[in-house]
């Protein structure tokens, strides 16, 4: 309880409350616009949270990344284009309703269903935080090995259709991770004696070339557009009440949410595929699914509302993140030298529990906002999507050159935000690279450290953990390469 | 689901114009890593493999080399000759037009610790503005006050370090700290 009331009291604090309060409600504003999204924002508001305390820049950061898809339900719903790659499902049964007349009824149907799955895996945060914190501290440096390496091998296999150039991909970020004057025995790796490689690739200027200047130039070099929302008639509390008929498709889906946002490397649309199939499996009305089925759009905001919070979890148990964004709250971590993972349960537990309540809290907010400004955001889809592209390039450079004030990490982000772009013209995915750099870092230190305590390599994997994290990445390798083996025996046959 | 409605599948393999030139490239980057692999990393005498400092640089890049060497087989093996250059000369163009923005954005990079941050986000905005074609007072206004926001938001409000521009030293003492504190 003395727990509980430190975490109150923590999150109470102006500047923490302040920083909720935008970044919930600046969340819902960029998921809204199609074309921006969170990892945007977050990539170039990262430097800036530097200077706050950790506390008040995590809640900064987590605001955009909780709220972001109730925004992107918007366009979805009303103009059938996603404000967030999460919300790409929302648009099979949320576009319909609007083309019927029933925009409000849609959107209140979603934010309602993103209300329930955000507080449901919030709930779910809290009922784990026990056995985390019990759990967390049997994760030694092996453990950590092993559950990073998971992570890598489920981004690569979960990249179904891509998983080759994922695989190149999740190399090439270990590879940026290495480059430099390595820690232990100060040699250079990968330098070609240029001063300016010495130090390193910052993951941040990275994060902001792949996802925010990419973004930028994709919006200046595509087609000028101004998207033209419907008008909104009627209430936006409605849908609650629906939610409550729908109650079963609304526990599984956001069930379903947590499960994937805590597995690494999952994420969101998995969490929504899988929702999606099951509420149109077990319907009374499948027929209505993918024509404006209350259930449908249910399935697939509850789910990907569900995965902020839960993989907010091996993130804070290990310091594992599970994709893009998550990994970007690590920088954050680690520039304040509060380390995620099994100390951080003993040492800052009231930590733990500002961010879950941040986290409770934020849905409230939103969900507020929403019901009474949605026609306020209309305005915001309107901006043309040139017009995007000015705005997050001239964002871009702030969240660059505020790093360090180098020329070099500004030319550096500008190549990767071509990178980024070839990358969005071919439909490839830039994730693997950031989840590369961040897990291969923690797997190289954690190696060095585990391998030091062990004679033989069947003595890394003697401990329960380590033994399961082990079996699951072999089972997750069997499986892919069973999957692998069935197309080679379908592409011979053809 | 009846035909006509959205058909839910997980992605499978479909490969868009220019992924075997892109196949090509990060093949060619990856060999390139692979030949400078020895000079550029140090394998330590005594120190166990895990604990060696070109460990983990070079499983990355043999990865890197095996999986690119994987995705241009799979990519010339899923186009036919004719296809994988319909439209080509089109995407790569477009790959090139990235370029355009890039030298805009370091123009702005450059520019800003000659002339300010404030003054340099404005000219960036309106700049860029005109050339993607927007041409009206409203456009153009809205571009300035992006650029004006920016800095206030960022350096005034959030005081992230930017710093101020060379031409601030010709301004009298007073103003001058004031623009380089918060402009």
């Amino acid at each position: 309880m003395d727990l509980l009331f430190s975490g109150i009291e923590l999150i109470l604090r102006f500047d923490v409350m302040l920083a909720l309060l935008i970044g919930s409600v600046g969340g819902v504003m960029i998921g809204s616009i199609p074309g921006v999204g969170p990892a945007v924002a977050i990539a170039i508001l990262l430097p800036a949270t530097f200077s706050l305390e950790p506390i008040v820049g995590l809640t900064l950061l987590l605001g955009i990344y909780g709220s972001s898809m109730y925004g992107g339900a918007i366009p979805a719903i009303l103009i059938n284009t996603p404000g967030t790659a999460a919300n790409a499902l929302t648009t099979y049964d949320g576009y319909p309703l609007t083309k019927r007349g029933e925009a409000h009824r849609a959107l209140s149907l979603a934010y309602s269903a993103s209300f329930y799955g955000g507080i449901f895996s919030v709930v779910c945060l809290i009922l784990l935080t026990p056995v985390l914190a019990a759990v967390a501290p049997m994760f030694g440096s092996r453990e950590i090995f092993l559950a990073a390496l998971l992570g890598i091998v489920l981004v690569i296999t979960t990249h179904r259709g891509q998983s080759t150039i994922a695989a190149f991909l999740v190399c090439f970020g270990i590879f940026l991770n290495t480059i430099g004057l390595e820690p232990i025995r100060y040699t250079q790796r990968f330098t070609f004696e240029q001063t300016w490689l010495a130090s390193g690739i910052n993951l941040i200027v990275v994060v902001l070339g792949l996802f925010a200047i990419s973004q930028a130039y994709s919006l200046l070099i595509g087609k000028d557009d101004s998207p033209k929302p419907p008008e909104l008639n009627g209430s936006m509390t409605s849908g609650l009440a629906e939610l409550f008929r729908h109650k079963r498709v609304a526990t599984f889906s956001s069930g379903s949410g947590v499960i994937m946002g805590i597995i690494p490397g999952v994420g969101e649309f998995l969490a929504q595929f899988f929702s999606y199939s099951y509420a149109s499996n077990t319907s009374k009305e499948p027929e209505k699914f993918g024509d404006g089925s209350p259930e449908g759009l249910i399935a697939s905001e509850a789910a990907n509302n569900a995965v902020p919070g839960a993989a907010m979890i091996p993130l804070l148990a290990l310091g594992i993140p599970g994709e893009a964004l998550t990994a970007m709250m690590l920088s954050v971590f680690y520039v304040h030298n509060v380390v995620p993972g099994p100390q951080l349960f003993e040492n800052q537990p009231d930590f733990v529990v500002a961010l879950y309540l941040a986290l409770l809290v934020l849905n409230i907010l939103v969900l507020i906002f929403l019901t009474f400004a949605t026609r306020g955001i209309l305005q915001v889809i309107r901006i043309p999507t040139r017009f995007l592209g000015v705005i997050v390039l001239t964002l871009s450079f702030v969240g660059v050159y505020s790093l360090r004030n180098s020329a070099t990490d500004c030319a550096l982000a500008a190549g990767f935000g071509i990178l980024g772009y070839i990358l969005k013209r071919l439909h490839l995915p830039a994730v693997p690279i950031i989840l590369g750099m961040v897990l291969g870092g923690i797997m190289e230190t954690r190696l060095r450290t585990s391998m030091a305590s062990v004679d033989s390599p069947l003595e890394f994997i003697n401990r329960p953990i380590a033994a399961i994290l082990f079996g699951l990445i072999i089972l997750t390798l069997a499986l892919h390469l069973r999957n692998q083996i069935r197309l080679f025996h379908q592409w011979t046959a053809k | 689901m009846s035909d006509g409605k959205p058909k839910l599948e997980l992605p499978t393999e479909s490969r868009k114009v220019g992924d075997t030139v892109f196949a090509g490239i990060c093949l060619l980057f990856s060999v390139f890593l692979l030949w400078n692999m020895t000079d550029q990393t140090t394998w330590a005498g005594g120190n166990h493999w895990s604990g060696q400092p070109a460990f983990w640089p070079r499983l990355a890049v043999i990865g890197m080399t095996l999986f690119s060497a994987i995705y241009l087989f799979h990519s010339l093996r899923d186009a036919s000759g004719a296809e994988r250059f319909t439209g080509l000369g089109e995407e790569v163009l477009r790959w090139i037009f990235s370029f355009e923005y890039a030298a805009w954005f370091m123009a702005y990079v450059f520019v800003t610790p000659i002339i300010g941050y404030m003054a340099g986000s404005v000219l960036f905005a309106v700049a860029l503005a005109l050339r993607v074609g927007y041409r009206s007072r409203l456009a153009l206004i809205s571009a300035a006050s992006v650029g004006i926001v920016t800095v206030l938001l960022f350096k005034s409000f959030l005081q992230v370090k930017i710093p101020g521009g060379a031409v601030y030293q010709y301004l009298p003492e007073a103003l001058r700290n004031f623009f380089i504190l918060y402009l």
